[in-house]
């Protein structure tokens, strides 16, 4: 018999909130001493800010010019997402209900190089962009690459929830005289919101942080360079101005955290609607 | 019958519609996808320079592989960070999973949220805030460990070749636990009630309903997400990057690293090509071997 019960709770509680204060004290920390001068940093590292001090942020913001590349990072991710969603909902939806020939195959082709590491892309794509003399376009060969690899993962994503669509619906629009494509854009695409959210955010977790393609595809460009790129120069150049380095952590944190809380619902139904792509 | 005709004729127009729909997304595939993987594989038997003509080399880019100490270091290390750090998430996430499965409503939904956060953290970001954690004169966690009087304990934890793999994988853990609480945590809900009412009944306490019942339940979860772990850690670029450059000297130099090194500093672009070829060959392999390590019954409720 089992009567610690509340004990065992109390417990498993203490557990908790210790993992919380572990997981969270960091995060803590980085704000306040963003908010702090260098020389209150280093005389004291614990003490709160003496004084509400934000010229870390207007100096991350012009002189590490991270204004600039959070600006690319948003055209990038706006580009990237609005153009994944529109290709994979209509190949989604040709896989799922157009009978297109070798549907089942194909669909395991995109299961199977969605896994494939994207190191062994990058070096031809960079070749290819070179050849192509899109390197020194601003955004081209970042956006074209983010395309083209999270249509897989989008496409099955949206395969699956267009073949849970009850076929009788698709049945009777056509019984009722209503084409192929009227029934798309009528019926089905007005039902995807909830799974094109579930793609569109997981999606932009990936381009929001991509590192690799970013900094190969931007080598020999200053301009367009994304936010991960960006910070990487600004930690080269700032490594040890720690009140500089935590503005500029928190300046791409806090508006992922909102972004976070108004979206949770989509980021939990991405993860169990099996996306391997992050 | 009499609508035969009729109806092929509609099934191919929705055919030829459907795949005119499809086309646009596999040309984007194939040219991002298929074709810079099959180059890759023909680059490997090359030597190229990154200007000029390609040059035949034959297997030479790969025995060259087999002689190079760095790179088969990178690969140790790329293999220990994905091992390691797989293996800490998912432990530690569904250790968090059973904890929060406890607790109420609302605060269960606040520990989601708070230990789900760093799984959508890029992690860029990750790295850098860390090296402002880990840094060895004005880092939290010296700081702490002084003020807790444990001197000895303190390291410069990115820049000690013994430690700094070990770091990096347990931050790599920390980072995707969330991630295995939360799809542990969806499964272990979806689990029908009565089974706990009756383990109830029998006296069972919480870590035997555990181990007995919810673990053996949701196995098949615990298999996906391990694999899925695998898949993830595997990309060891922009942590490493983020927080050490390779460094210090080659100890935390991951194949990725390594890769582009050869590429881009060193020029030799077939060699590159041949180590990325010999990185998703043994991607491959590990998730291949885990999927049949991991096989197992599925239990019926």
């Amino acid at each position: 018999m089992n009567t610690r019960m509340p004990l065992g709770g109390y417990a498993m509680r203490a557990i908790l909130v210790c993992l919380t204060v572990v997981n969270l004290y960091p995060l803590l920390f980085t704000l306040l001493t963003s908010l702090k001068t260098s020389d209150e940093f280093f005389s004291d590292i614990w003490a709160l800010p003496r004084s509400f001090f934000i010229d870390n942020y207007t100096q991350a913001f012009e002189v590490g010019r991270l204004g600039e590349y959070f600006y690319n990072s948003v055209v990038i991710a706006l580009v990237t997402l609005f153009m994944v969603t529109v290709v994979a909902a209509f190949a989604a939806y040709a896989l799922a209900r157009l009978q297109v020939p070798f549907a089942g195959a194909i669909v395991g082709l995109l299961l199977i190089i969605q896994i494939l590491p994207t190191e062994s892309m990058v070096l031809p794509l960079y070749m290819m962009m070179s050849k192509l003399k899109l390197l020194g376009v601003t955004y081209v060969p970042v956006t074209f690459a983010y395309v083209g690899w999270l249509l897989p993962g989008t496409i099955v994503i949206l395969r699956n929830f267009f073949l849970s669509i009850p076929s009788e619906l698709l049945e009777s629009a056509r019984m009722d005289g209503s084409g192929e494509m009227s029934t798309m854009f009528r019926i089905v695409f007005p039902l995807t919101g909830g799974a094109i959210a579930t793609c569109t955010v997981l999606n932009f977790c990936f381009v929001w942080g991509e590192l690799l393609w970013a900094q190969i595809s931007t080598l020999t460009t200053e301009k367009g360079l994304p936010l991960t790129v960006g910070l990487i120069n600004f930690q080269g150049q700032y490594a040890t101005d720690w009140g500089l380095m935590t503005a500029a952590i928190c300046m791409i944190l806090v508006p992922l955290f909102l972004l976070f809380v108004f979206l949770q619902k989509y980021f939990v139904q991405g993860l169990t609607s099996g996306a391997v792509k992050g | 019958m009499k609508f035969g005709k009729q109806s092929s004729a509609l099934t191919l127009k929705t055919r030829l519609l459907g795949t005119s729909f499809l086309i646009p997304a596999l040309l984007f595939i194939g040219a991002t996808m298929v074709v810079p993987i099959g180059w890759n594989a023909v680059l490997s038997f090359a030597t190229w320079n990154g200007m000029g003509a390609m040059k035949a080399a034959g297997w030479s880019n790969y025995t060259a592989f087999f002689q190079d100490t760095v790179t088969l270091k990178g690969f140790y290390y790329s293999i220990f960070i994905a091992v390691v750090s797989s293996a800490i998430a998912v432990l530690s996430g569904l250790l968090l999973a059973l904890l929060i499965h406890r607790t109420g409503r609302r605060e269960g939904a606040f520990y989601r949220f708070v230990f789900f956060a760093p799984a959508m953290m890029p992690l860029v970001v990750i790295g850098l805030l860390f090296t402002f954690v880990l840094s060895p004169d004005t880092g939290l966690l010296n700081h702490v460990l002084r003020a807790m009087g444990l001197q000895s304990l303190e390291h410069a934890w990115l820049a000690e070749p013994g430690i700094v793999l070990w770091t990096i994988a347990v931050i790599g853990g920390w980072r995707f636990s969330g991630f295995v609480m939360m799809l542990a945590y969806t499964a272990i809900v979806a689990l029908p009630g009565s089974l706990f009412e009756a383990a109830k009944l029998e006296g069972l306490g919480y870590v035997r309903q555990a181990r007995l019942i919810i673990l053996p339940l949701i196995m098949p979860t615990i298999r996906l997400v391990t694999m899925l772990m695998l898949i993830l850690s595997f990309k060891t670029y922009d942590i490493v990057w983020a927080m050490t450059r390779g460094g210090p000297g080659d100890f935390s130099r991951t194949v990725p690293v390594r890769m582009l090194d050869v590429a881009f500093r060193y020029n030799e672009f077939g060699y590159s090509a041949a180590i990325s070829v010999m990185l998703t060959i043994v991607v491959s392999v590990i998730i291949a071997l885990s999927r049949k390590l991991t096989k197992g019954n599925v239990y019926e409720y």
